[in-house]
């Protein structure tokens, strides 16, 4: 991914919270260097407290840098003309709540210098694509908590960024706004937009992000590609469906005849993930109908062998 | 109507020129007052770095580099934040949206239901009303100024006090710094929105005042008092001499007879006596042209030394009597005498023909015509009447003046509020209110004019009831006074240096006594507040872009 163009950097950065007197009270980030290049979902990792968001409010200048740089698009914390092209989703959707999902989106595009026509277009879009239509005259503060996360995001996307900064996308989201979120990130790339998320649910960051970095107490611990950081090299998975008893037997065997270990051969289970957003999907396919898993089909049931060498 | 100082006529370019280079001077230390001590606090964290990583002997010798590294730091940061000043204009649209936004969280929390409250007092003003003639206009004018601005005063407090520490704690300004908005524009913006709120119930309280005066007075009232009138005062081109001077047996002089009263506004001239006062008019004969009569208003102080009242009514002979001549310098032939019972600190008009004032230079001269009694004046006692404004329009520029103190208000509370919490921004700001209204008090306590000392000696004073002018033996507490009074006075001098002095612009005594507020005492106050709001408002924008948004 990524045309080799870094819009995100951080070089040595550096944040030390201090008293009031100057002194030093907690290091949040000590010296991380890394880039984000153009066109890639990075997502940064770690614990509560290890300094993901710190990194995003350093990037976006809500914090200052106690030394190092956090450059966006080639410019420094101090320079307002980069945020032209940046978006932000804070971790809560910090927006004012005397305002309806409408005038929330006309208020941030006249931050933009947006015309009036501008303004209009893109924020009539953007409640269609995060899907308030019905609910776009309402105040911010009768929002349920994924409405809320919602309408966060489309001003995030108000001036069509090219960085999109992302803190926790998918907190307070139900599964099923958890995968639209994931898609809508994926879609994002899809149109070139370089994604900057951090999060601490790990599956969603394995699900959507090519590259992260992973941080543990204020230092970087492990910066790469997702799937080079999770393939296990000397594992091998065969997944095969409608696969016969005396198949499965004959592999067991060419298995134990090359010498390797068997580690396991069964059913795979699907995630809870999948299930739900099937029972989901069925229910508004027919409603009032109790789901039935597929059980008679068993013969099709994909079945997956593992081995070890 | 007294008139106790002047001030210079801001309408003559040389005057306003001085005091645009004076206010200019001033901006640029107080400019580089902010350079030096961020400079300083930056200079100390990089040397407390250095110290805590390196150790002493580092720290000590990197020094020269943290000064230098501290003081380029915060002159770039200065340049950076003047770019945007000058660059304002071009954010018009940013600013916007920041002031709507101010005005809709105003009307949506129902900032509004003030006005409500505002009518309450309305209900119960009625039983206080006087019932004679003379000080029901005084009441009411004085009776609504003083309601619309206490009412506005918590509102401003806390509205605007907390709207800034509310977004820093709820973080919804992040998802606005995170915008390409200058930290200048949110706070220009926020001031303008809150400054059209505030326009607004200023202008509906006064309508509903003017209304409510206006039905409130008698008959007689709305006749003789709903006015504004423009008076025409003693004045000569030459700066060195002076248009009004008493002559008492023979010598001309400032005052005239000493009668003993305390205000010495006035000086006194001796009835029956050829002791006299003048003044001296220079003017533009065309603003009395056509009419044939013009009227003079005076208001004259009786000092008498006889018992009885000198004003009885129903006697034409009692009372203390003044005789006026007015000679048109240009031609002496064209004069005009009249003699006339004085009122005794009351407005008294008379009429006299226009004709005499055609030269546009005449000299008035006073005399008392009354044995044993004496008469007091001074300068702006005795003016000529031009031409009447409207009540109303005088009314709105009373009400322009409180909008002037509430714009103060609002750009110390905003600017205040970017670095203080919400609670703190409000004490902080009745603190500036306060020290504003009692300016002259607080400036006299520094400047060791008031008996009874400092604050620790007043302070010693009270307690232990000790008189204003008995020493305090020497000892203790005498030495605790030697030492401290004097640098709380320095600071009160400081803080009354940086505050301005709010009790001058009050104009609402012009209002109530029907006189046309003058265009140099509007000009005034609207320098001295936008003199003082543009420099706080860059103090406030300083302090904010200097401050993490995220903490």
């Amino acid at each position: 991914m990524g045309a080799g163009e870094v819009v995100v950097e951080a070089r040595n950065l550096t944040k030390i919270y201090r008293d009031f007197w100057g002194r030093k009270k907690v290091e949040a980030l000590r010296s991380l260097s890394m880039t984000v290049e153009r066109g890639e979902i990075f997502g940064l990792l770690g614990p509560n407290g290890s300094g993901k968001t710190t990194t995003i409010k350093l990037l976006l200048g809500l914090l200052f840098p106690t030394s190092g740089d956090a450059l966006v698009l080639g410019k420094g914390a101090d320079d307002v003309n980069k945020f032209e092209k940046i978006g932000y989703l804070p971790e809560e959707s910090y927006l004012y709540k005397f305002l309806s999902a409408e005038e929330t989106l006309e208020f941030y595009g006249r931050l933009f210098n947006m015309s009036r026509a501008e303004r209009r277009r893109r924020s009539a879009a953007l409640i269609e694509q995060v899907g308030l239509n019905h609910a776009r005259k309402r105040l911010v503060k009768e929002y349920s908590k994924g409405m809320a996360r919602r309408i966060g995001l489309a001003q995030a996307l108000i001036n069509d960024p090219e960085v999109v900064f992302l803190d926790e996308p998918t907190s307070g989201l139900d599964p099923i706004g958890t995968r639209e979120m994931k898609d809508l990130i994926l879609d994002l790339r899809a149109k070139g937009k370089t994604i900057v998320m951090c999060s601490h649910l790990l599956a969603d960051v394995q699900d959507v992000c090519d590259r992260v970095a992973i941080l543990h107490q204020g230092e970087l611990k492990e910066y790469g590609r997702v799937s080079d950081l999770l393939e296990i090299q000397d594992l091998t998975e065969v997944r095969a469906r409608g696969l016969s008893d005396s198949a499965k037997e004959r592999i067991r065997e060419i298995i134990a005849g090359d010498g390797a270990t068997l580690e396991s051969m069964g059913h795979p289970s699907t995630t809870l993930e999948d299930l739900f957003l099937r029972i989901v999907r069925e229910s508004q396919a027919h409603p009032g109908r109790r789901y039935l898993p597929e059980r008679s089909s068993e013969k099709a049931d994909p079945a997956s062998v593992s081995d070890q060498r | 109507m007294t008139i106790e100082q002047e001030f210079p006529d801001l309408t003559q370019w040389p005057v306003l020129q001085g005091a645009l280079a004076y206010w200019g001077q001033t901006l640029l230390i107080l400019v580089l007052l902010g350079l030096g001590v961020a400079s300083f606090r930056d200079i100390i964290i990089r040397f407390q770095d250095t110290l805590s990583s390196r150790g002493f002997m580092a720290a000590m010798v990197g020094l020269p580099i943290a000064i230098l590294g501290g003081i380029l730091g915060t002159v770039r940061s200065l340049a950076v934040g003047l770019l945007e000043i000058v660059a304002l204009p071009l954010g018009i649209r940013r600013v916007w949206a920041i002031a709507r936004l101010a005005i809709q969280e105003s009307i949506r929390r129902r900032v509004l239901y003030v006005l409500l409250l505002f009518l309450v007092p309305f209900l119960f003003a009625g039983w206080y009303l006087p019932k004679a003639e003379e000080g029901q206009l005084l009441y009411l004018v004085g009776f609504t100024n003083t309601t619309i601005g206490w009412l506005l005063l918590p509102m401003v407090l806390f509205v605007v006090g907390m709207s800034i520490p509310n977004d820093l704690k709820s973080r919804t300004i992040q998802t606005v710094v995170t915008k390409p908005i200058r930290r200048i524009e949110f706070i220009v913006g926020r001031v303008l929105g809150f400054m059209i709120v505030f326009t607004i119930v200023i202008l509906v309280m006064g309508g509903v005042s003017l209304a409510y005066i206006y039905y409130q007075v008698s008959d007689q009232v709305l006749r003789d008092q709903w006015t504004a009138r423009v008076p025409v005062y003693a004045k000569v081109e030459d700066p060195n001499s002076s248009p009004f001077y008493f002559i008492k047996q023979g010598v001309a002089g400032l005052a005239g007879t000493n009668v003993g009263r305390e205000w010495n506004y006035r000086s006194h001239i001796e009835g029956d006596t050829p002791d006299e006062v003048r003044w001296f008019f220079t003017f533009n004969p065309k603003q009395f042209a056509g009419v044939d009569r013009t009227k003079v208003g005076m208001t004259f102080d009786v000092f008498k030394t006889t018992k009885g009242n000198p004003t009885r009514d129903e006697d034409e002979s009692s009372g203390v009597w003044a005789s006026l001549d007015f000679i048109d310098l240009q031609n002496p032939q064209n004069k005009f005498d009249r003699a006339f019972r004085v009122n005794n600190n009351r407005l008294t008009e008379i009429t006299i023909p226009t004709s005499v004032l055609s030269s546009g230079q005449v000299l008035v001269r006073a005399q008392c015509v009354t044995r044993n009694q004496y008469i007091g004046m001074a300068k702006h006692d005795l003016f000529l009447l031009a031409r009447e404004q409207s009540f109303e329009w005088n009314f709105i520029k009373g009400l322009i003046t409180l909008w002037l103190k509430m714009l103060f208000l609002t750009s110390v509370a905003v600017s205040a509020s970017t670095v203080l919490n919400g609670f703190v921004t409000v004490i902080f700001t009745i603190g500036a209110y306060v020290v504003g209204l009692v300016h002259n008090f607080l400036m006299e306590v520094a400047g060791g004019k008031i008996l009874g000392g400092g604050p620790i000696e007043s302070l010693v004073r009270l307690v232990t009831q000790m008189n204003q002018q008995a020493d305090i033996e020497q000892g203790f507490i005498r030495s605790v006074i030697n030492i401290f009074d004097p640098i709380l006075t320095r600071f009160l001098a400081a803080v009354g240096a940086v505050v301005p002095d709010l009790s001058t612009i009050e104009t609402a005594e012009y209002v109530a006594s029907g006189f046309d507020i003058p265009s140099w005492l509007m000009m005034r106050n609207a320098l001295l507040v936008v003199g003082y709001v543009i420099p706080v408002i860059i103090v406030g924008y300083f302090l904010f872009r200097g401050r993490e948004t995220a903490a």
